[in-house]
Parts: C-alpha cells; structure tokens; sequence
C-alpha cells in the first residue's frame, strides 16, 4: 500500500520543552485519518511540521514515499491552526493570488471551489468582514485550488453551523470516494469525526499512544447493560450470585452497568423479580468515540 | 520560481500600502521644490530690495537645477517611504501567516525569501525613479536643467541605487527578523538614526583614544549624503559602491539564516 505519510521519530521542542515527541505515524492513500488529542497535545505542532510552517528539531518526513518534502507538498492542500487569507481582498480575490501558487486557476475552477464550500453568495465580499465560520470555508477553498492528493485540515469544523459542518464533511468524504483524496485531520467535534475517519491516531503529551482502524475503535468501545432499579446495591447482589463472572458497577442507588452477559438480558430480568428488585430501565449502552479517548489519555 | 514572483508582484501592485507610499513620495516631493521655489523667490526679492553696494552673499540661487535634484532626490523622503512600505510589506505575510500558504504549496524557504528580495527591489526602484523623475522634472520647470548628464553623473546614480538597495535590505531585515508590521516600521524608521547616534558616539571614544578612524562614515545615510551631488570623487563614488556591496550581502545574508532557521 502506498503510503501519502511517513514520519520517522520526529520531534519538535520548543526552548526545550518537547511538544511532539519521536513519532512514528503511517498514512495510507485513501485514508481519512482522525488525528485526536487535547489542546497541546501536538496536533498542531506536527501538522505545522508536515506543511513546512514549522522545522522539525530531529526526525523526518517523507510525502508519497519521498524524502523530497517540497515536492511532496505540491500535491498536498493545508489549513492549520487558521485560515491564511488577506483581509483587505475578497474571497474571489484571495483564490485568485493563491492561485497563483499552484499554476493558477480559471474563472469557472473558482467558482467551483467557492460553490463547494458554500461561499459562491460572497465571493466578493472583504474577507476582514467574514465571520470564523466564513474564513474557515475560504480557507478550506484555498487548500483545494491545487486539486490536492492529500489534504491537511487542523480543526476545520470550528466555527461552522450544523449545516455548514454537514456540508465540509460531505465534501470530504466525496473528495475521498471520488478522487481517493488522503486527509488528515483533526477536531475536538470526535462524534463529528467519527463521521468520517477511516482511521485515528490518539495523541498525548506529544507521544503518539495509539493508532488503530475505525472497525478497531467499534471494537474497543466498551458496550454494557444499563439496569436501572429500585435499590441498585441488592441488584447488584443478586447478578453476582446468580450468574458466573460477570463484571459490574454501580454507578448510583439506582442505575447498575453490567459488562458481561450481554445476552443475558431475559434472564437478568427473571432473577432480579424473583429476587424481589424493581427493575424500571433496562437497555443496551456502549461507549462514543470521546469516551474511549478519555479513557486512552488517562483522564 | 516564476510563480513565485508573479505571486510577490501581484501583492505588490494590490497593496494599499504601495501606492499610499508611492503617492505621499510624490506629494512630498512636489511640496519640497514648491517651498524651496518660495523661499528662492524671497531671496530674490530681498537682493533685489538691497542697496547697491551690498556684497551679496552665497545664496541658493546657483545652487538648484534639474541636474541637482536627479542627484540628490534619493536622500530625501525615499528611504523614509521605503521604510514604512518595506516594513508594513515584508511583516504583513508573517502576521497574517499568509507566508504558511507559500511554505505549504512546496516552495522553498530559500525561493521564498529570494522572491521577496526580488520584489522589495522592484519597489525600491519603482520609488526611485519615481522621485527622481518628479524632482528632476520640476527642477527643471523652475530653475532649469543646468547642464549635460555626464559620465559621473550616471556613476552617481547607480551608486545612490546600490545604496538604496542596501537602505531595503536593512528595512527588510528587520520586518524578517521583528515580524510585526508596528514594531518593524518603528524599528525601521528610528533604526538608521540610533545607528548613527552609536557610531557617533563610538567615533568619539576612537578621537580620544587616538584612533584615527571614522566609523560613521560607513553608515549607510552618511554614505548616501556623500555621493548625492554633482561632483562627487571617483575614490568616493567607489567606497559607497564597495560598502553598498557589502551591506547587502552581510543584511540579506542575516535576513536569509533567519528565514531558512526560524519557524513560520
């Protein structure tokens, strides 16, 4: 499989302080790469690395299987840490320079792109009287002129509408399925996300802790049976009794998480009213993409 | 490359800054000759009012045409305007981060920062030419050309240019190395006169220690004062080139290390 990413023990410090710490990360082409972490995590600080922005202090990394960086990021499109965008121009106008950069763009690409990203109604409208929201888009509009290979988007859901995030994440997933785009990108909106990744990395204090597939993390969500009763510490009596290592909490007087014994619903019924316990709630719960990332962190 | 500074130019020519600079260039540089036209019809006035044995004095009279206005234009309001411009231009791209976008499509820091150099040029030059030919064209309207463009003539400009190309690599150096458009402008503006008053003061401390070099004349607005007349020495002419030369290499060798080593 052909890898769009490779980084080999890269490191940034900053006056000494190490904000991405020897990370080994692999992109495969096609990927949608749900890059996830806290704020200062070092998301950024290696997205900035992989665009040029920042140099790294040791490590490297290679772009479509070459160590050439400037030529790789020829075929990559970028929006980290905010949109770059003249204030004083219009939207238009901002295509049009940047454009420039990529061997410029006709008349009828532009319209296309800012129809994309849903700016087509302010095209000519000053960037420095666009909303967050607006830049966002623009500069996602920008990071597309060069009808990338592989995509780089820090964040790009912040400041954006429901809709407008329906519509970047639309856009996304039809760059992916239609031109095989790889994106990295990362968002705190993990729900959001989990929409569209086909892979995470999980990243803290720098260090990479963990990279693992979408139907990995379905995996890995821990599902449980949430019982809620009269008297929560009896019931949890009677399943300990009754059936043979399970695994439970009680969470409160009245709510008990069983995490074994799934299938076992009917007969947890049957022994918790024989047992004389009220049961008012019983249903079938596992854990969101965020959950298990606060537990992976440590948190 | 070629993009590159096609990109730079189209900045350029779309930037406010640009033509505010370029225009205040040309207001002040009318309203300099207008005042100094007034103040010479007041001279004027005042010998003609004299009695007749007054010895007359040395005056401004002889002193404008044309040809002094093409040579000494450059030390004016040019490097002033320059400064704001350059500064406000280099810095912006950095506080705006819009230099990340250049970074990001594959360019090399090195072809980045050339690209820059290139434009800020371009600039000084368009400044240049615009104020000497403002200058020399109303000198001329109102006291004449005075004269023949000569061989040293020619040597003199290209001299004031050399200097004024080491005049935008400092301006530059500073808005690469501040990389804010505030600060750099200040730094830019108050940077040749606090150069200047240290080298004053060093010079000094060399006159008492018996050291008989003048250090100040190497500072870049005091090379440009000496070669901004008409009849300026060869050995002059080659010490401001020489020292041109080597400011612009040793600034933009500095602004380029920064580039290449800091992050964007």
């Amino acid at each position: 499989m052909e890898l769009v990413l490779h980084t080999k023990q890269l490191t940034k410090s900053f006056d000494g302080k190490r904000a991405v710490n020897c990370v080994d990360m692999d992109i495969e082409k096609g990927e949608i790469y749900g890059f996830i972490g806290k704020n200062g995590a070092g998301k950024t600080t290696l997205m900035r690395m992989v665009t040029g922005a920042a140099l790294p202090t040791s490590g490297s990394i290679e772009l479509f299987g070459s160590a050439n960086v400037e030529e790789g990021r020829k075929r990559m499109g970028s929006l980290v840490d905010r949109p770059c965008l003249f204030p004083g121009k219009t939207a238009a106008e901002n295509m049009k320079l940047n454009a420039i950069l990529s061997g410029g763009a006709d008349e009828i690409k532009i319209n296309r792109i800012l129809f994309q990203v849903g700016l087509i109604g302010t095209a000519n409208k000053k960037v420095k009287n666009f909303s967050l929201g607006m830049k966002q888009r623009l500069g996602i509009g920008v990071a597309l002129l060069n009808n990338p290979d592989f995509l780089v988007l820090d964040e790009p859901n912040i400041g954006l509408d429901p809709t407008g995030m329906k519509e970047i994440r639309d856009l996304l997933l039809s760059l992916n399925r239609e031109y095989g785009t790889t994106i990295l990108i990362s968002s705190h909106m993990l729900d959001e996300l989990s929409k569209i990744a086909t892979r995470y990395g999980i990243i803290n204090a720098g260090y990479l802790i963990e990279e693992l597939s979408a139907n990995e993390i379905q995996k890995r969500c821990q599902s449980r049976l949430k019982i809620c009763v009269d008297n929560s510490e009896k019931a949890a009596e009677i399943i300990a009794n009754n059936l043979t290592a399970c695994i439970l909490k009680v969470a409160s007087a009245n709510v008990i998480f069983l995490y074994s014994h799934h299938g076992d619903s009917a007969k947890i019924i049957q022994i918790l009213s024989a047992g004389g316990v009220v049961i008012n709630e019983i249903m079938y719960e596992a854990d969101k993409l965020d959950e298990y990332f606060i537990s992976r962190i440590g948190e | 490359m070629r993009q590159l500074i096609q990109y730079e130019t189209r900045k350029l020519f779309n930037s406010k800054t640009f033509w505010i600079c370029g225009g205040l260039l040309v207001a002040m540089s009318l309203l300099e000759l207008t005042v100094l036209k007034l103040v010479n019809i007041l001279e004027t006035q005042a010998i003609a009012s004299a009695p007749d044995d007054f010895e007359l004095p040395a005056t401004l009279l002889d002193m404008f045409s044309g040809q002094y206005f093409l040579v000494s234009s450059l030390k004016g309001v040019v490097p002033v305007a320059l400064s704001i411009f350059i500064a406000l231009f280099v810095s912006f791209d950095f506080s705006q981060k819009t230099v990340r976008n250049v970074i990001a499509k594959g360019y090399s820091r090195a072809d980045t920062f050339i690209s820059k150099l290139i434009v800020c040029l371009l600039a000084t030059m368009i400044f240049s030419l615009i104020s000497m030919s403002v200058t020399t064209v109303l000198g001329s309207a109102l006291w004449g050309f005075g004269g023949t463009v000569t061989m040293q003539i020619l040597m003199t400009l290209v001299t004031q240019l050399m200097l004024i190309f080491s005049m935008t690599s400092f301006y530059m150096m500073f808005a690469l190395l501040i990389r804010n458009p505030g600060i750099a402008v200040a730094a830019s503006i108050l940077g040749f006169s606090v150069i200047g008053f240290a080298l004053t003061i060093f010079d000094a401390i060399l006159e008492v220690l018996r050291i008989n070099i003048n250090i100040s004349s190497f500072h870049l607005p005091i090379l440009m004062t000496s070669v901004s007349a008409l009849d300026v020495s060869n050995s002059q002419l080659l010490k401001a080139a020489v020292c041109a030369v080597i400011w612009i290499v040793v600034l933009n060798g500095i602004s380029a290390f920064t580039f290449y080593k800091r992050d964007v």
